[in-house]
């Protein structure tokens, strides 16, 4: 294949992507749930089946593009600030998740129609997939940056669980602000701040730290007396 | 068991009074606890009992605070308005002792309101809050050859006024034998103070209006307030520069200086009350500064009451040195300010008659005088001993009826506050004002 053809049809494709996306969004909204059919969606679209099939093989993989792009758009925005890469991790984190959250008021009646249908987001339905890897890909990124500046404390075999943590971080974000009904959702951004200072005070160097030290140095002076 | 006498001890910091303030609500949990158990072996143990011990702990706890909040609590105790007053002042502690906000919240904040973060707005804006404020933060920014102080509120601050107060109802009602109607309309008005507090477009519209009305009064500086960078979360004034009061009267400050203070302050109280017929209500220390040339800087409008007309003609009468040798005009005043009612039995009508004469004639005094010594010891201990008194009159708790009208709540609370700042500035103030309207 020629390379010029192929940047074309990537751009044809990837406009072809959010038509159909968009679309999608679309009848959800309406009507509260998935269109009956491929068939009867794409008749309703003026495209072919073909063409949506093309893009997408379900409409769980429409619903994953939409989530993925809500994510990148903040990712996006955060990484383009200026005084982003002044920030020490534990701003990052909050700017992340308050430009996150921004992004997700954008699309909040659609995000409310997707949550209503589902039980625990926590166990990562399908949809939410390419959301999560991609937010804790960014996290990741933020924790590492956070322990080479000393910001964040390394704990070999607990630090293993930290993305988990996040995850559940962010979906109890979710559900709060879900349901949060005060004007501009103020209490979600009171939730934001107490909650990643919460986090932050656990995983910085504290507490925890000093105690393990102490334990450690307390077994070891007994094995040698 | 707890040692009743704990007069000698004096709290000093916030949190020791934050952790008073808990206790207290430890030891009314076991009173109840108590009641109940009492309750279960005989069903008739009397519920007195139970308001005595709660009363009496909140007492014992308050009389330990020397500080503004047994002042405010003396002062407001005088229609059983005490417990109220113990809470607002838990929840105004409550509300210092939040940490501060995240910049990037900050920056969300501006966002939200503008579009644009604080660094797009400002030349400089720092990233860190430089004072706390009631309910927010301050942080300073400069613009051009300006320095200005910018509040920021702490986001869900207006339904947390209104949650913590909903929690204190029951309590109240059952400790102090309120009737829901005369709770209501006490804890109505301390409500719309607060969330008034809590609006900052309306703190812009009256800051402005107050500050040019009063710009007469000399030895007064306002900041000049900025809408275009406000709105209801954020308030953009002009940095005063110059330590504020409370500072500043730690050190001694020149007497000549005190003096120059403190007739500023009296004639911008007088000012208000009379002229504008509404009233900075907020005399605290932390509200005033200073300023590098000496003359009262005058900052946060937050909590603002406006005098009704009918209100202000009965309640100044209570500083006419006249109206206590005419007694018949005395009762009248004293019925329209709901100190006493028609219903009242002969004895508690002689009872409270002395009373408010007393009280009157005591917060009154300086009014009687052309220049008034606020730095009067034997004064303020007979005040101070008098608002204890009051505190623990029985009379004053048991009764059904609210003693004093709503209106005079923030007023009274202002002129202890206006008190208080003078005599601690040990000043003479010259009660006729100076100002010419």
């Amino acid at each position: 294949m020629e390379t010029t053809r192929k940047s074309t049809t990537k751009k044809a494709a990837s406009s072809g992507r959010k038509k159909i996306a968009r679309a999608y969004r679309d009848v959800m909204l309406k009507t509260g749930k998935q269109p009956p059919s491929v068939y009867s969606f794409c008749l309703d679209l003026g495209i072919e089946e073909e063409a949506f099939y093309r893009e997408f093989g379900s409409f769980t993989g429409v619903e994953r593009e939409i989530w993925k792009e809500i994510m990148n758009a903040t990712i996006r925005r955060v990484t383009g600030d200026k005084s982003f890469q002044g920030f020490s991790a534990r701003e990052k984190m909050l700017a992340l998740c308050y430009t996150l959250l921004e992004e997700l008021t954008r699309e909040r009646s659609f995000i409310l129609v997707q949550l209503e249908r589902t039980a625990r987001p926590e166990l990562v339905p399908p949809f939410l997939r390419d959301f999560r890897d991609s937010y804790l890909n960014f996290t990741s990124r933020i924790l590492q940056e956070g322990q080479e500046t000393g910001e964040i404390a390394r704990r070999p075999y607990l630090e293993r669980g930290y993305p988990r943590l996040f995850w559940l971080h962010l979906v109890s974000l979710l559900m709060y602000w879900k349901s949060d009904d005060s004007p501009a959702f103020t209490k979600t951004d009171a939730f934001v701040e107490k909650s990643v200072q919460l986090a932050f005070d656990l995983i910085t160097k504290g507490v925890v730290d000093s105690a393990v030290d102490l334990a450690r140095f307390m077994f070891q002076s007994r094995r040698h007396t | 068991m707890k040692d009743e006498t704990e007069n000698h001890s004096i709290p000093i910091s916030k949190v020791h009074r934050v952790t008073h303030f808990l206790t207290t609500g430890a030891r009314i949990g076991r009173n109840y606890l108590r009641h109940y158990g009492r309750k279960l072996v005989d069903p008739e143990a009397p519920r007195d009992l139970l308001h005595e011990q709660n009363a009496d702990d909140i007492y014992a706890s308050l009389s330990r605070l020397k500080g503004s909040a047994l002042k405010v609590a003396q002062m407001l105790s005088m229609d059983r308005n005490l417990l109220p007053a113990a809470y607002q002042e838990k929840f105004a502690m409550a509300q210092y002792s939040v940490p501060p906000l995240s910049y990037p919240l900050v920056v969300k904040t501006f966002r939200s309101a503008f579009g644009k973060g604080p660094e797009e707005m400002f030349d400089t804006f720092t990233r860190k809050a430089v004072n706390a404020a009631s309910m927010g933060q301050v942080h300073k920014a400069t613009l051009g050859d300006r320095t200005l102080a910018v509040k920021i509120q702490y986001p869900g601050v207006a339904d947390s006024v209104k949650s913590d107060l909903a929690m204190v109802r029951p309590i109240a009602l059952s400790m102090f034998h309120l009737s829901p109607t005369e709770y209501d309309q006490f804890i109505g008005e301390v409500e719309m103070r607060m969330l008034e507090e809590t609006d900052y477009a309306l703190e812009l519209k009256r800051s402005i209006a107050l500050s040019t009305k009063s710009k007469a009064i000399p030895n007064v500086v306002f900041p000049q307030y900025y809408p275009e960078y406000s709105s209801s979360r954020i308030l953009t004034m002009d940095w005063l520069e110059g330590e504020p009061l409370g500072e500043a009267m730690k050190k001694d400050i020149p007497r000549d200086e005190a003096m120059v203070l403190g007739q500023a302050m009296w004639d911008f109280y007088h000012f208000q009350m009379h002229e504008l017929r509404a009233v900075h209500a907020d005399p605290h220390p932390g509200n005033f500064i200073r300023t590098a040339d000496g003359k009262l800087g005058i900052i946060d409008f937050g909590c603002v009451k406006e005098i009704p007309n009918a209100f202000h003609a009965s309640y100044f009468q209570l500083l006419d040195p006249s109206l206590l040798e005419d007694e018949e005009r005395k009762l009248r005043v004293f019925a329209e300010l709901g100190f006493i009612y028609p219903d009242d039995t002969p004895r508690d009508r002689a009872f409270f008659i002395d009373l408010f004469t007393q009280l009157v004639a005591l917060l009154g005094r300086p009014f009687r005088f052309d220049t008034f010594d606020f730095a009067d010891e034997v004064y303020f201990s007979t005040l101070y001993d008098f608002g204890e008194k009051l505190a623990n009159l029985k009379e004053l708790r048991r009764s059904r009826k609210p003693r004093g009208a709503r209106d005079a709540i923030y007023l009274n609370r202002t002129y202890f506050g206006l008190y208080t700042i003078l005599h601690d500035l040990k000043v003479s103030v010259r009660i006729k004002p100076t100002y010419r309207s």
